[in-house]
């Protein structure tokens, strides 16, 4: 019990410190998915799951910023990770319980996303009603408002990451009751989830002839390799 | 003698970085950035009654690319320091805010990002996953604090004129050849995945992926970009097939 709060009390500050980069702390996109799962693959010793974890994630990053929040997506993917792990569910990259934890991840990114959207639609209504710049001092006034959004998107950010978290690993629990992968078939979520991050991020920069041109690399590629 | 030191202009960049943390529907990013330039502006004014009217006109509702913030605050406070009158100061905030957003959106949302990213993702396949993660943050951030930081600067220096400098820095033909480099990527990406994932299969299933991730890519690009929303359905089908097939 003790330590099962432990968990829940440090994921939640690291999920709102984590998230706050984004917005708040540097905004160095150092917070991303890849990262993130890397670094939680090295710490649970699932580097090679981490890591395609943290690529399908990145890859579908590229959607424009205004439809999800792919650091909570990041953090959500390394939280269920290190659960995942804590929790002896065996992970395997492509298997259906990566398959869960990828979903869930890229689904937390959305949810997250809608609702900051709404919080600051309520904090527009609240702002016009007790402006900083009707107070006596706005400079003052405006940096309360500041360190009262860094607390405020923290907690946002933690409740997320936690939240998150806890889902995807109900979900890896579904996943592995639904069974193994059919023989020659393991490894064919990962493949699909970078082949579907590919069409994410084609679709993000490209006109036909950027796909054209990705095309012609796809084939000289393939045909250096064999 | 500028009122303003290389410490000052460092201070204002290290605080804009904080300028969408307060982004609301009523102000936008106002309250950001007149918390970002209000110590600045302390020392340019130093009469307390026209520091509050300075910061007073940046209550305005305010609005425009996070990363080119610096060249807008820098300008306003070579406004300030020169004496510009009110309705310049606002004139100029109000129609400049919307052309820098043009500029910066498809640069770092629409170029950068994905360029580092598919840079990044291909690094990671090729290297390992530590190179990938020091090529992510290092393509990235080059360019993007270099911008942020020497916008505050330019800005300062030149004013109003500055923009211009700094739109050019970032201009249509840097944006096409960041493009071409992601989908260069985006084809050796396709490759190294078809190439591993086809290894136990026959050797058609990892052409048929690579284009089908082309396919994929070629059916968005006349709409609007949303296809991450499916990638639970995507992932989940995989699951399904896994376990059912």
């Amino acid at each position: 019990m003790v330590e099962a709060l432990i968990w829940i009390a440090a994921l939640f500050a690291a999920g709102g410190v984590l998230t706050l980069e984004r917005r708040c702390l540097g905004q160095m996109a150092v917070v991303q998915p890849l990262p993130l799962c890397v670094a939680a693959g090295w710490l649970t010793g699932l580097e090679s799951q981490g890591m395609w974890l943290g690529i399908a994630l990145q890859l579908y990053s590229m959607v424009p910023r205004d439809q999800a929040d792919w650091p909570v997506s990041g953090a959500v993917g390394g939280a269920a990770l290190l659960l995942a792990h804590r929790l002896r569910i065996p992970v395997v990259s492509g298997d259906p319980v990566f398959c869960a934890l990828t979903a869930v991840a890229s689904a937390a990114g959305f949810l997250s996303r809608a609702a900051e959207r709404r919080g600051a639609r309520l904090d527009g209504e609240r702002i016009r009603s007790c402006s900083p710049w009707s107070a006596a001092d706005p400079g003052a006034a405006c940096a309360a408002l500041v360190h009262r959004m860094i607390g405020k998107r923290f907690l946002a950010g933690g409740t997320a990451v936690t939240a998150g978290a806890a889902l995807a690993v109900l979900a890896a629990f579904g996943a592995r009751a639904l069974g193994s992968p059919a023989p020659g078939l393991a490894g064919l979520g990962a493949a699909m989830a970078v082949i579907f991050g590919s069409a994410v991020a084609m679709s993000c920069v490209a006109g036909p002839r950027h796909v054209a041109l990705a095309a012609a690399t796809f084939v000289v590629a393939c045909t250096v390799a064999g | 003698m500028s009122a303003l030191g290389t410490r000052d202009l460092l201070g204002v960049a290290l605080r804009l970085t904080l300028v969408q943390c307060t982004w609301n529907e009523a102000g936008l990013q106002s309250a950001g950035l007149s918390f970002a330039v209000a110590p600045a502006l302390a020392r340019v004014h130093k009469e307390r009654e026209a520091l509050g009217l300075a910061v007073l006109r940046l209550g305005a509702p305010f609005n425009t690319h996070p990363y080119l913030v610096g060249v807008l605050a820098g300008a306003v406070l070579r406004l300030e320091e020169d004496g510009a009158p009110d309705e310049e100061v606002a004139a100029f905030k109000r129609g400049t805010m919307g052309p820098l957003a043009a500029v910066g959106d498809p640069f770092f949302w629409g170029a950068l990002a994905p360029a580092s990213t598919a840079v990044a993702v291909l690094v990671t396949l090729l290297f390992g996953p530590l190179a990938g993660v020091a090529a992510l943050v290092l393509a990235f951030n080059i360019v993007h604090v270099f911008v942020r930081v020497a916008g505050v600067a330019v800005g300062y220096r030149e004013g109003p004129m500055g923009l211009h400098r700094v739109a050019g820095w970032l201009g249509p033909s840097r944006t096409a050849a960041l493009k071409v480099l992601t989908a260069v990527c985006v084809g050796a990406i396709l490759a190294v995945v078809s190439s591993e994932a086809g290894s136990d299969a026959p050797k058609w299933a990892g052409l048929a992926m690579g284009a089908t991730g082309l396919l994929g890519g070629l059916v968005v690009t006349r709409g609007k970009p949303t296809l991450a929303m499916f990638a639970p359905v995507v992932l989940a089908a995989a699951l399904f097939i896994e376990v059912l097939a």
